[in-house]
């Protein structure tokens, strides 16, 4: 049940009706109902994944308990140790057992000139376990530092797992933020029309990003990574790739922060207009924030952050960009993705640092950043890395008459193009205005808001790709 | 603070979004069918009609059946008004709800179900031209609880919203087809305008030419398109027919099913196809007229067929001429249901007069502009003539009673004018093979068109 799916609309609408109308009169019966819910969001993928989730739950619950009531730190230590190992096990298993006996089976090819025999699984990926299994293994962790503390009520913690907005492709969740929502006494919990309101206009933001633009760059990506033609036509695909991958994901944060808004719960926040960093260490402190600050505290910091040599946060620094491009997918070009991003930082922040933070200048510093960043995602986006490398041999300015034949029309394209422009220069806008412009946006005069608020939803419709026989998955639900 | 209602913000919106989305349906800017009208002048019609024209007999299928079953001829030879609710593409689930709200307008005698409707699907279609055909035979419907009943039925949850607007589902032309819309539009308009004035009874003749002998080779080195080993019959099939033959119970309507026919070459294993539809027809004990019979393969030849290889054979303007009389003999003559006699009402004979197999079955009236009557109601001999009539573009028609005894060929002696001489002549007429009414013989020419015949004299055939 894609979040951009008629089906999903219908789950919404009834789950939402239900909680406000009839579910919420005590925490224990909002969070049972929640979890029901969310069971059933996340059963309509595959039945079978839920046993997953389950385990996955009841793994976390009881070693936050164990951890807790431990008094000698080995003990302790070994029981994070535990938890860490059937956490990063599971995913192990489903995620990146096929890549390394790939690989391995490579290597034997190529250091001994036999064909590697090992044997691979024919296993499915379950959607979202990258993020559930982070924020478990997150509230684990907490526990054994003692910055939460660990939960008895198992509905609660099975909802903060399973919630369903941010279920499948985050934001990954801090125990301490999400999970004390769900044990809030309250026993009717008051509805904010101003949190329902914005909820409904972030679910709104997010379907435009995804159905008209995303999608649509989506076509012309496929087509062109498909079969690169050498020029502008594959120059394009690489611009449109950095912003579909952009509005794609950071749509799917919106409407998930959104839904969950509309249940009266705060998410964190994924997205901060990334395309305006200036230096590399801001794009990463606006791109997908719940990660970056996951790896951040969990292992950047334990590794010794930067309170060390150069040498050592520069090694540091590349350890956590490795494991954040293996992260995203079992293949070596998310670990060269995650290098050249782990260089960046390294690299060039120092030079950009120098630069005067405003200005003409800024704006090459964010052309810079936003190019890289956009470079990089060759790897990201290309199956193999010889097809990665074919995309870099493809980069040019000739061809230009080739643009029209990715699957976007001329005037598809057009529109594509301006929208993204326009969409961007809203961003510079709030860039500028920070808090103001959504004080004059949500506050403001009313025909300020409700010309916005008809003109999203009637551009959506009319220029929307929806409906049966598109292929519209969101790219983090692979992850 | 002052309370705000969020309920009802959000449905202002919602209301003005939906009035968008109407706003553009009605203006029907969106279509995509190239024009094709059917779907909408077919229901348009059932409003149009019922309940001041009942329809005595309809039939539920697809294009199969709106290619095959000439609906204007089967009326004129039984006398009854026959309707083809047949929306192309359709499957049996999508004709069990057609019928559900035809019932609500009129109850027919007989409903004939066309068995090409049971294809095998198991589920609602998600993609291509099967979702294409089913959006284009739910949108017209007017019956909204009907609908509603079988919108899960018919579809996939995603096309829930779509199936009711043609903005949701098509808007894409805006960007990237927009001379299609135009010229979509225009078209639908002119035709649905021209065709409106006409009685609609469900039938879409498409096909003038048999097939050819680019196809017939074909069939020589490729062999059947179709093997029926492969066809098969789901439950979702026999559900549906069995719930389509309960309906018909529940309502004191007669069924039969009948299998139209593709060109015997086309199809290999047919016996396998037919033990398949069987086990959804054989259980509900009612009649099945099977014109894919293989002993019916010399009635009917390439010209009665679409020329197509495609597995989708449909059957030509000739082939559904003959399948219809076909169809009209079996059930005045097997199943001898009681039908009403409309021949004798001034309003239906107001509606079919002049249409296709009006001349064949029934009497024009003196004032005819388009039939003369040479005669009618003669003794030539010893044979009793009904009725001579002669076209204005050359056909001569000969009715006379079914217990005749004339053969095949027989030749007319008559009185005729030509170029303003009276002159005497002979016309050889033969039993048509293709028009065969139900309550008289039909025997044919085509003479000269500036051949104007005046009288019937003798009748002259080798009595050997």
């Amino acid at each position: 049940m894609l979040f951009n799916s008629f089906a999903f609309g219908f789950f919404l609408i009834l789950t939402n009706f239900l909680y406000w109308i009839a579910f919420n009169r005590t925490r224990k019966l909002r969070n049972c109902f929640l979890l029901a819910a969310s069971y059933f969001f996340y059963g309509s993928w595959d039945w079978r994944f839920l046993f997953l989730i389950m385990g996955i739950t009841a793994t976390d619950y009881i070693f936050g308990r164990l951890i807790h009531d431990s008094k000698s730190d080995g003990k302790r230590k070994a029981l994070l140790a535990g938890a860490l190992v059937i956490n990063l096990g599971v995913l192990f298993v489903f995620k990146y057992f096929n890549f390394f006996v790939n690989s391995a089976n490579a290597l034997i090819d190529v250091l001994l000139g036999i064909p590697g025999g090992l044997r691979t699984f024919n296993i499915v990926l379950p959607v979202g376990i990258s993020f559930f299994t982070f924020q478990g293994l997150g509230y684990v962790i907490d526990v054994y530092r003692r910055e939460t503390e660990p939960v008895t009520d198992i509905i609660a913690f099975s909802t903060f797992i399973a919630f369903f907005p941010q279920l499948v492709a985050g934001p990954i969740e801090r125990a301490k933020d999400l999970l004390s929502q769900f044990l809030d006494e309250t026993d009717r919990k008051p509805f904010v029309y101003d949190q329902a309101r914005r909820g409904l206009f972030l679910i709104a933001i997010g379907l435009f990003k995804k159905i008209v633009i995303a999608d649509r760059l989506a076509i012309y990506v496929d087509a062109a990574y498909a079969n690169p033609v050498h020029g502008l036509p594959t120059l394009v695909a690489v611009i449109f790739f950095c912003f579909q991958l952009y509005l794609d994901f950071s749509a799917y944060s919106q409407i998930a922060i959104g839904t969950a808004k509309l249940f009266g719960f705060r998410l964190s926040t994924n997205f901060r207009r990334p395309y305006m960093a200036v230096t590399f260490r801001d794009f990463w402190s606006r791109w997908h924030i719940t990660l970056t600050g996951w790896f951040r505290d969990y292992l950047y910091f334990p590794l010794g952050g930067s309170r060390c040599s150069a040498t050592r946060t520069a090694i540091n620094t590349m350890i956590v960009f490795m494991v954040s491009g293996i992260w995203h997918g079992a293949s070596w070009n998310f670990v060269i993705w995650g290098i050249i991003n782990g260089l960046s930082l390294i690299v060039f922040d120092r030079w950009l640092k120098l630069n005067p933070k405003a200005g003409v200048a800024r704006l090459f510093s964010a052309l810079f950043v936003t190019s890289y960043w956009a470079v990089s995602l060759i790897f990201f986006r290309a199956q193999t890395f010889g097809d990665a490398m074919a995309m870099f041999s493809n980069l040019g300015f000739d061809n230009a008459d080739a643009l029209y034949s990715f699957g976007l029309k001329e005037a598809e394209f057009r529109f594509t193009v301006w929208i993204i422009a326009g969409l961007m220069l809203i961003e510079l806008l709030e860039e500028k205005l920070k808090d103001k412009a959504e004080e004059l946006f949500f506050n403001g005069f009313w025909l300020v808001r409700w010309i916005p608020y008809i003109a999203i939803v009637l551009v959506t419709i009319y220029f929307g790709i929806y409906g049966n026989g598109s292929d519209n998955n969101f790219i983090y639900f692979q992850f | 603070m002052k309370k705000k209602n969020i309920n009802l913000r959000f449905f202002l919106l919602l209301i003005i979004a939906v009035a968008a989305v109407v706003f553009t349906d009605r203006k029907k800017y969106f279509i995509t069918d190239q024009g094709d009208p059917h779907h909408e002048l077919r229901w348009n019609s059932v409003y149009d009609l019922t309940p001041d024209h009942p329809l005595d007999i309809v039939v539920l299928g697809n294009s199969h059946a709106n290619t095959g079953v000439d609906p204007f001829t089967l009326s004129c030879v039984l006398g009854c008004t026959v309707f083809d609710m047949a929306p192309s593409g359709i499957t049996i689930a999508d004709a069990y709800y057609c019928l559900k709200e035809l019932l609500t307008r009129t109850t027919p005698r007989l409903v004939v179900i066309e068995t090409y409707l049971m294809r095998g699907t198991d589920g609602p279609p998600t993609e291509g031209l099967s979702l294409a055909d089913e959006y284009r035979s739910f949108y017209p419907r007017r019956n909204n609880l009907i609908k509603l009943e079988s919108l899960p039925v018919l579809f996939d949850v995603e096309s829930y919203l779509p199936a009711w607007s043609f903005t949701l589902r098509n808007h894409e032309l805006l960007l990237r087809n927009r001379d299609l819309m135009r010229k979509n539009q225009d078209w639908y308009k002119k035709r649905l305008a021209k065709k409106e004035k006409d009685l609609y009874l469900g039938r879409y003749s498409r096909f003038a030419k048999g097939i050819n002998d680019s196809i017939m080779s074909l069939y020589e080195t490729n062999g059947p398109a179709v093997d029926g080993t492969e066809e098969k019959i789901s439950d979702r099939d026999i559900r549906y027919a069995r719930k389509i033959v309960d309906l018909c119970d529940a309502n004191g309507i007669e069924v039969m099913f009948l299998t139209l026919p593709m060109f015997e070459y086309h199809i290999g294993n047919y016996e396998a196809w037919r033990d398949e539809q069987s086990r959804a027809i054989k259980p509900t004990g009612k009649a099945w007229y099977n014109l894919q019979m293989p002993y019916l393969g010399s009635v009917f030849g390439p010209d009665c067929f679409e020329p197509t290889y495609d597995k989708n054979q449909h059957m030509s303007i000739l082939g559904s001429i003959k399948a219809t009389y076909k169809l009209a003999h079996y059930i005045h003559d097997e199943l001898k249901i009681d039908l009403p006699d409309r021949r004798v009402e001034k309003d239906w004979i107001k509606m079919f007069y002049a249409k296709d197999g009006y001349y064949e079955n029934l009497t024009p009236a003196e004032s005819d502009q388009k039939f003369r009557i040479v005669a009618r109601d003669v003794m030539l001999g010893d044979e009793h003539i009904i009725e001579c009539l002669q076209s204005d573009d050359g056909w001569f028609y000969i009715k006379v009673d079914n217990s005749s005894t004339l053969p095949e060929k027989t030749s007319l002696i008559v009185e005729a004018v030509i170029d303003g001489e009276k002159t005497i002549g002979k016309v050889d007429v033969i039993l048509s093979p293709i028009y065969t009414p139900i309550h008289h013989k039909l025997y044919m020419s085509r003479i000269k068109q500036e051949v104007k015949v005046n009288n019937l004299l003798a009748i002259e055939y080798d009595s050997r």
